[in-house]
């Protein structure tokens, strides 16, 4: 029988889901809750809360101190600031950053790449347009 | 029948307040909207907290006694009062003063210009007065917070109150007058959210196996009894911000429906006395062209 798991902010409800196991920080100490756990209320540090699913993907949820009840395999937990680790697009992100960086290169290097004759042209239209705006 | 003139002048203010108050209504509606889900998505929090803290029994609450947890004999009183800072909301505020205690001894907090202005007029006893922004911030309700915690440690006074609009729906607020200090009446609190949120007090049954408190309930109780009244004031502000903008909403869609069925009868009777104008003319150029002949 999974836990269900409950964490709620002053904002919202962060996250509610059902979990094979539940381990998170409490002022004394990591623990981790499996299903049948004795009924506890402890107060959490500020940490993070794992949540493994019974499909085996896992969860983490970034939470601020508060406090957590469990009683008949439901266990809440009341903090103040949460964020769910999934919701943030680190690993996206990161990918999107770097398919810029190599597109930037690519395009860079293109530009690189100019003939000489195509550079001594250009150089030569950004002096006469130097030269006219000087003697204007 | 009045002037034509009068009457187009008339028509002109009316379309141009209908215009004004639907720019309102609109502003208003935006705002609502935001109001109400704020106030709506942070109803669990409070519901979960005091879930936590009925399972203090008495017993382990006289053992570890918290000030806040602690009723006095004495009941000098103070309340306050979440106004709004603008008008133009229709008669919220006018419910919600009609609530206010007439004792001489109470003291007062307000929140909000209108109920500051309210009870400035009345000579009461007002403590202090904040003003809270459209977005509910935490520091403006640590600022409450604070200062009646310090009034409440410092034994200035023994029950603090707060009036407020509790947030319904777009068309129903209801005046409420909710303690929040000392917290010991939280089976009452608890069976009220409780059933506010359409849940029974059953599904909250107790394990056998007794509660384990980690570290110490001491010191959850502690903690606790901190947030508790911060989230309890936060709710309360979100509560009635919530209800501020659906009434300024409905106030001024009001107003605009009037308005224009105003504008419409007034555009009625400018035809009217056009028509009766013109009417005239051809009279007088007919009697005119007779008399002539």
């Amino acid at each position: 029988m999974p836990i269900r798991v409950e964490i709620v902010t002053p904002n919202r409800v962060i996250c509610s889901e059902e979990a094979v196991s539940l381990v998170v920080d409490t002022a004394m100490g990591e623990i981790e809750i499996l299903p049948m756990h004795r009924p506890l209320i402890a107060l959490l540090e500020v940490g993070s809360a794992r949540l493994r699913m019974a499909n085996g993907a896992q969860k983490t949820v970034a939470i601020s101190s508060g406090i957590l009840k469990l009683e008949h395999d439901r266990a809440i937990l009341v903090v103040e600031e949460a964020v769910s680790m999934g919701k943030l697009p680190l690993a996206s992100s990161v990918e999107e950053a770097r398919r810029l960086a190599q597109n930037a290169l690519k395009t860079t290097v293109v530009q690189g790449n100019l003939e000489q004759g195509e550079l001594e042209c250009l150089e030569a239209k950004i002096r006469s347009e130097l030269a006219k705006k000087l003697t204007k | 029948m009045k002037g034509i003139r009068e009457i187009k002048n008339r028509i002109r203010a009316v379309d141009s307040v209908s215009k004004i108050t639907l720019a309102m209504q609109l502003v208003a509606a935006s705002k609502m909207k935001r109001a109400q889900d704020f106030a709506i998505e942070s109803r669990p929090y409070l519901l979960r907290l005091s879930e936590i803290i009925c399972c203090l029994s008495e017993k382990k609450l006289k053992k570890n006694m918290h000030p806040f947890f602690i009723s006095r004999e004495k009941q000098r009183r103070c309340l306050i009062v979440v106004g709004t800072d603008k008008g133009l909301c229709g008669v919220l505020n006018h419910t919600l003063f009609k609530l206010i205690p007439e004792e001489e001894e109470t003291s007062f907090i307000s929140v909000g210009r209108k109920a500051m202005q309210f009870l400035s007029r009345r000579k009461r006893s007002l403590l202090a007065s904040f003003s809270i922004h459209d977005r509910v911030q935490y520091h403006e309700v640590l600022g409450i917070c604070d200062l009646v915690a310090k009034l409440y440690l410092e034994d200035q006074v023994d029950v603090v109150e707060v009036l407020y609009q509790k947030f319904g729906n777009t068309l129903t607020y209801l005046p409420s007058l909710q303690r929040i200090l000392p917290m010991d009446g939280f089976y009452d609190v608890f069976d009220q959210m409780l059933k506010s949120a359409n849940l029974e007090r059953e599904h909250f049954q107790r394990d056998p196996r007794g509660l384990l408190w980690e570290p110490h309930v001491r010191q959850i109780i502690d903690h606790i009894a901190k947030i508790f009244l911060k989230y309890n004031l936060h709710q309360v502000l979100l509560e009635a911000k919530a209800s501020e903008h659906s009434a300024r909403m409905v106030a001024m869609k009001n107003a605009t429906d009037n308005a224009k069925s105003l504008s419409q009868s007034l555009k009625l009777e400018y035809n009217k006395a056009r028509q009766y104008a013109i009417t005239n003319e051809i009279i007088e150029l007919a009697i005119a062209a007779t008399e002539n002949h």
